[in-house]
């Protein structure tokens, strides 16, 4: 068993508990109820982003990988990185798989944190929704103020931290059990 | 979600078609698959926890510690609150219209939707489960601040 699926494991068992000493055991069914309940109505999307996810990683070819969103991109890495989280669809359950998928064929970890950042500050698909309900003037004010983050957080990183692209990609080929090797077995 | 359920089934098509005709797509959904079952125990304990963090989150007592826009403890308070609530988009902004829209403050408000967006602690589950916890230490590390520090540049420009 590994140290990521122990620690949710432990994080599960504390918060049962704390369900217990609220309201009993009823309230511990009710928590696993809940979670059960949301992952069988996500599973038509979940098949679908793991289709997507897995397709992606064989038809991506790892030199166009590495050349827009990894080493090689360099400053221009979390632009790109940024622009594809202002694009890209879906939830977690669908952009945390592909941004697995990504470093494993040679994204830098920046790019991946602009990415991510961007799916949530820059996102033309979530935009209409906020403007819906929260107002055009105030998400105008989010947007201009929260919109230079994405690129900021990644070029920060990769130039700071520049090797901690491959401690991460470590980490997910363990978690995916995948062998030693970088990048995507053939 | 239904959008999203569309928009990557086209996805699908779309790579389905291109790995059919480079003769990929066995390969494809073999991985696919295995990356499903390896990372299946990790989604189903992700599931539970978000499960139990949906129903031990005190609703009220989140409205009532907003109260009104409380000058700067908002905007300490609004993203505690903005990384706490769960759900999507179709949840959070209903939910932010109805109940803090009108009783906060500028910075309150965007330092709250930012931290909703980028510090979620329902997402940690799944980062955890397809990142690895280097990638969680140095995503919350760095963005921790940000939701806050946002609304604040949100209260000097704009407040």
């Amino acid at each position: 068993m590994n140290k990521t699926v122990m620690g949710m494991a432990i994080a599960a068992v504390i918060l049962a508990i704390i369900a217990m000493f609220q309201d009993g055991f009823s309230h511990v069914g009710k928590g696993v109820l809940t979670g059960g309940q949301t992952l069988l109505a996500l599973v038509p999307l979940l098949i679908v982003a793991f289709v997507v996810a897995g397709l992606v990683s064989v038809m991506i070819p790892e030199n166009l990988v590495s050349r827009w969103l990894g080493q090689e991109a360099g400053w221009k890495g979390p632009f790109i990185g940024a622009l594809m989280g202002a694009l890209v669809p879906g939830g977690p359950f669908f952009f945390y798989p592909l941004m697995a998928t990504l470093i494993v064929s040679g994204a830098n970890v920046g790019t991946m944190l602009s990415f991510v950042a961007a799916k949530t500050l820059w996102n033309i698909a979530r935009l209409p929704m906020e403007i819906a309900f929260v107002g055009i003037e105030l998400t105008a004010i989010r947007f201009v103020v929260t919109f230079f983050i994405p690129i900021l957080a990644g070029v920060a990183v990769n130039l700071l931290l520049p090797h901690y692209t491959a401690r991460v990609r470590e980490e997910v080929n363990k978690l995916q059990m995948r062998p030693k090797s970088e990048g995507s077995d053939e | 979600m239904t959008n999203a359920l569309i928009i990557l089934s086209i996805m699908a098509v779309i790579l389905l078609f291109f790995a059919h005709r480079q003769g990929k797509i066995k390969e494809g959904l073999t991985e696919a698959r295995n990356m499903f079952i390896n990372v299946l125990p990790l989604l189903i304990l992700a599931f539970i926890i978000v499960g139990f963090i949906d129903l031990l989150l005190p609703e009220q007592a989140l409205k009532e510690w907003m109260g009104e826009g409380s000058g700067w403890r908002g905007l300490v308070v609004g993203p505690a609150i903005g990384a706490l609530i769960q759900g999507g988009p179709f949840a959070f902004f209903p939910l932010f219209d109805a109940v803090f829209r009108d009783n906060v403050a500028i910075g309150t408000a965007v330092a709250m939707i930012t931290a909703w967006g980028m510090i979620n602690v329902g997402h940690i589950p799944y980062e955890l489960s397809f990142l690895g916890p280097r990638f969680v230490a140095l995503k919350y590390g760095l963005y921790l601040a940000l939701p806050t520090l946002s609304g604040l540049l949100a209260y000097f420009l704009f407040g």
